[in-house]
């Protein structure tokens, strides 16, 4: 496993200094360490690293809505540290972003496990969530040319493919993307 | 003489047409009887559906049976069903101040006697010298002559007693006898309805506000609130001055007040009962609803006084049963004297067992919660002696193996003082003396020589450790005075170690002392590497937001001061 910056929360420092001797001990970095859930907020924030641990019963913020916040501003993968093992809880859990968790008292073969499944869900998410823009980018630049496209077939009487190359064209030559073209045409027409 | 004519022929038609002539005329006096009868109970019933109460009834009622019988005064009376008893409810042409007042037994005077044997009185002269007669002055009953006193009965159930009077001597007619009969029972009818109508809603009440209650009893509210409300719902329902449960302590055998509607001091800040004690200790320990018509007269109350000041009369303690047993009593007060019905009881019983059944709840989801939070923290210390462990494996080469295994027993024993400690308060927190007893002594024992004499004690302030800061607290102890007996007395064979707790400015201040050998010059607790002195660095500073000093003028002082 690769090396990871890791943000760690348990308002136990005993435990939490475990957490970080056992995962420098694994060849990770700990980059920041908090007793509450709103502190580990902070840090991520600031220091976005590659996953932060959190344990579930903090002060200030628990865990699961610190991994909440944390997923909906996409910082990082989180892994929660639990004592409870509950059904209920881990559902709560995976609706609000967390992608694994480890019940307490964990181990270093727990962890490590954990981790990557954590990470790698993390970064699959993240490649579908752009995969899923660029998708969307395209279909709305194919929505923008097809209206162009079928203003300048009716103004000019021009086939299908004929005004398709028009704009393909004034692409090349203006050195700006068919969407923009396609805006062009469809404001330039709205004005006429 | 039905039908004569005929068998008698027609032999003597004038005398036929004589007799037929008069029958017709009596038939036509009968019908116009009759039609009166018909238009007076049309009236009656007229006047009684747009009476607007039961007083205003019957005071219409009384002014008819006055003009129906030709008489010059009336009294209705009203058999009250707890008292068992007759009140005055309504005159005409007679005094009105004994309205709601004057009360008769059954079988007193001649309403008494009518209202037993449910038969109509009429005497035309000298009412006052019939054996029956009860002279009641303030009515100026010794007045009259004559008196016609009809029972007033629905579905054969007694429902009251109309007279009509006369100063002169007066003859009752069988038709005027007849005609005040009917009145009576159209008014009798008319009082029943009412009171089916006022028992209805009465009774809707009550099951409104038991509904909402069994709603509540079931909803997340805490036990306070939810008694809170059963009382609040009780008074209102009711018409409670005071209402109040008492539940009682087992330990102590002794009723205590957890929730009343009631803003006054006095009565919120009264003495616990012992069970048994007063009216509402014997409710508990009979384990019956048991009533007072007035506790202020009543000697086994225990506050007569209180009673006195806040107006308290009438009493019901009605005790709350689980599983068959008495958990406590809800209590309710009445500002005037009330005689409460079989109906109120059964109601009141309910909201007792509603009140019941809410805190038997209440016990098993703390008790649910309680074991979900032992195993949280029992599954959360597991975890700390794991990391510990963890943190001292990282560490190998500190010392021998068997110093390592007796370091890492102590800190277990250490944090299962204060499981110890939380398991046999009442309460979610630790005492630190006691604890710093235990610790101090588990501890040292375990690493002191055979040979070595030093003396343990525990000094200055006690105070209360919340227990999230509990283990951290006895986490530290045992390092510390490890530390004293390891280094500060390793050389020595006497000794002492002491806990000193004190406050200063609302800090609070550890120290563990030793009188054994100085810390050496120069000694930096931070760069010292050893893992006693990290732990007790990390969890001062880290989990009780405090620090820890280490100096030595002629004693060696350990000490962590943190915010309670």
């Amino acid at each position: 496993m690769e090396k990871l910056r890791v943000v760690i929360a348990d308002d136990e420092s005993i435990i939490r200094l475990d957490l970080k001797e056992t995962l420098q001990r694994m060849g990770h970095q700990v980059v920041a360490e908090a007793g509450d859930g709103r502190t580990a907020l902070d840090l991520i924030r600031q220091h976005r690293p590659d996953l932060a641990i959190l344990d579930v019963k903090m002060p200030e913020m628990d865990g699961i809505d610190a991994a909440k916040v944390v997923a909906d501003e996409k910082l990082a993968p989180v892994l929660l540290l639990t004592a409870y093992s509950q059904q209920d809880l881990v559902q709560r859990a995976m609706e609000a972003g967390v992608f694994a968790y480890v019940v307490k008292p964990f181990t270093e073969a727990d962890l490590l496990p954990a981790m990557a499944v954590a990470t790698a869900r993390f970064r699959e998410f993240a490649a579908i969530a752009e995969q899923a823009q660029s998708l969307s980018a395209a279909l709305e630049t194919r929505k923008l040319v097809d209206r162009a496209k079928g203003i300048l077939q009716d103004r000019h009487g021009l086939s299908e493919a004929e005004a398709f190359r028009r704009i393909q064209q004034q692409s090349m030559n203006t050195r700006k993307p068919m969407r923009e073209i396609a805006e062009a045409i469809i404001i330039a027409n709205e004005l006429a | 003489m039905p039908n004569s004519s005929t068998s008698q022929g027609i032999t003597h038609p004038e005398q036929e047409i004589t007799a037929l002539r008069s029958r017709i005329a009596e038939l036509q006096a009968q019908l116009d009887d009759k039609s009166e009868e018909v238009e007076l109970l049309h009236e009656v019933t007229a006047k009684v559906a747009a009476a607007p109460d039961t007083e205003g009834m019957l005071q219409c009622i009384a002014e008819i049976a006055v003009r129906v019988t030709g008489t010059d005064s009336s009294s209705i009376y009203v058999f009250d069903q707890t008292k068992q008893n007759l009140l005055l409810k309504a005159v005409h042409d007679a005094p009105h101040g004994l309205i709601g007042r004057l009360s008769l037994e059954v079988g007193e005077g001649i309403t008494g006697w009518v209202a037993r044997e449910r038969h109509p009185v009429a005497l035309e002269r000298d009412a006052f010298t019939d054996p029956r007669f009860k002279a009641l002055p303030d009515l100026r009953d010794q007045q009259c002559q004559s008196f016609l006193s009809v029972p007033m009965t629905a579905q054969s159930e007694i429902i009251g007693v109309l007279n009509v009077k006369t100063r002169d001597p007066h003859v009752y007619s069988t038709r005027a006898i007849h005609l005040l009969k009917a009145v009576a029972s159209q008014a009798a009818a008319a009082i029943q309805g009412m009171r089916l109508q006022e028992s209805m809603t009465v009774k809707s009440t009550q099951l409104s506000a038991i509904s909402e209650v069994s709603k509540t009893i079931t909803s997340n509210l805490y036990l306070e609130e939810i008694l809170q409300l059963i009382v609040a719902m009780t008074a209102r329902t009711f018409h409670f001055k005071i209402c109040s449960i008492m539940l009682l302590d087992e330990e102590r055998q002794e009723l205590v007040i957890k929730a009343t509607q009631s803003k006054s001091r006095d009565y919120v800040s009264k003495p616990n009962l012992k069970v048994g004690e007063s009216v509402a200790g014997r409710a508990v320990q009979e384990g019956r609803v048991l009533t007072i018509l007035d506790v202020k007269r009543a000697p086994e109350y225990r506050f007569p006084d209180l009673a006195e000041k806040e107006g308290l009369c009438s009493m019901v303690c009605v005790p709350l049963i689980s599983r068959e047993r008495s958990i406590g009593v809800l209590n309710c007060y009445t500002g005037q004297e009330k005689v409460f019905s079989q109906e109120e009881i059964d109601s009141l019983k309910t909201m007792a067992n509603q009140a019941a059944i809410a805190i038997e709840n209440a016990k098993l989801m703390v008790r649910s919660a309680i074991i979900q939070e032992m195993h949280h923290r029992v599954k959360n210390s597991l975890q700390t002696v794991a990391s510990l462990l963890r943190i001292q494996l990282h560490r190998r080469g500190e010392g021998t193996l068997d110093e390592m295994l007796r370091e890492s027993i102590n800190r277990i024993i250490s944090i299962a003082t204060v499981h110890d400690l939380l398991a046999k308060e009442e309460l979610d927190q630790v005492s630190l003396r006691t604890a710093a007893e235990t610790i101090l002594s588990l501890t040292a024992r375990s690493l002191l020589r055979p040979n070595q004499q030093v003396q343990l004690r525990v000094t200055g302030e006690d105070l209360w450790l919340p227990s999230s800061r509990a283990s951290s607290v006895a986490l530290i102890l045992n390092e510390l005075v490890q530390n004293a007996v390891e280094h500060g007395l390793r050389n020595r064979d006497e000794g002492l170690i002491e806990v000193h707790i004190s406050r200063h400015d609302g800090q609070v201040m550890m120290e563990v002392i030793n009188d054994g050998d100085p810390v050496p010059e120069g000694f930096d607790p931070k760069q010292s590497g050893s893992l006693g002195l990290q732990i007790v660095e990390t969890l001062a500073q880290n989990d009780l937001g405090g620090r820890f000093s280490l100096s030595t003028t002629n004693l060696t002082h350990a000490s962590v001061v943190f915010s309670p």
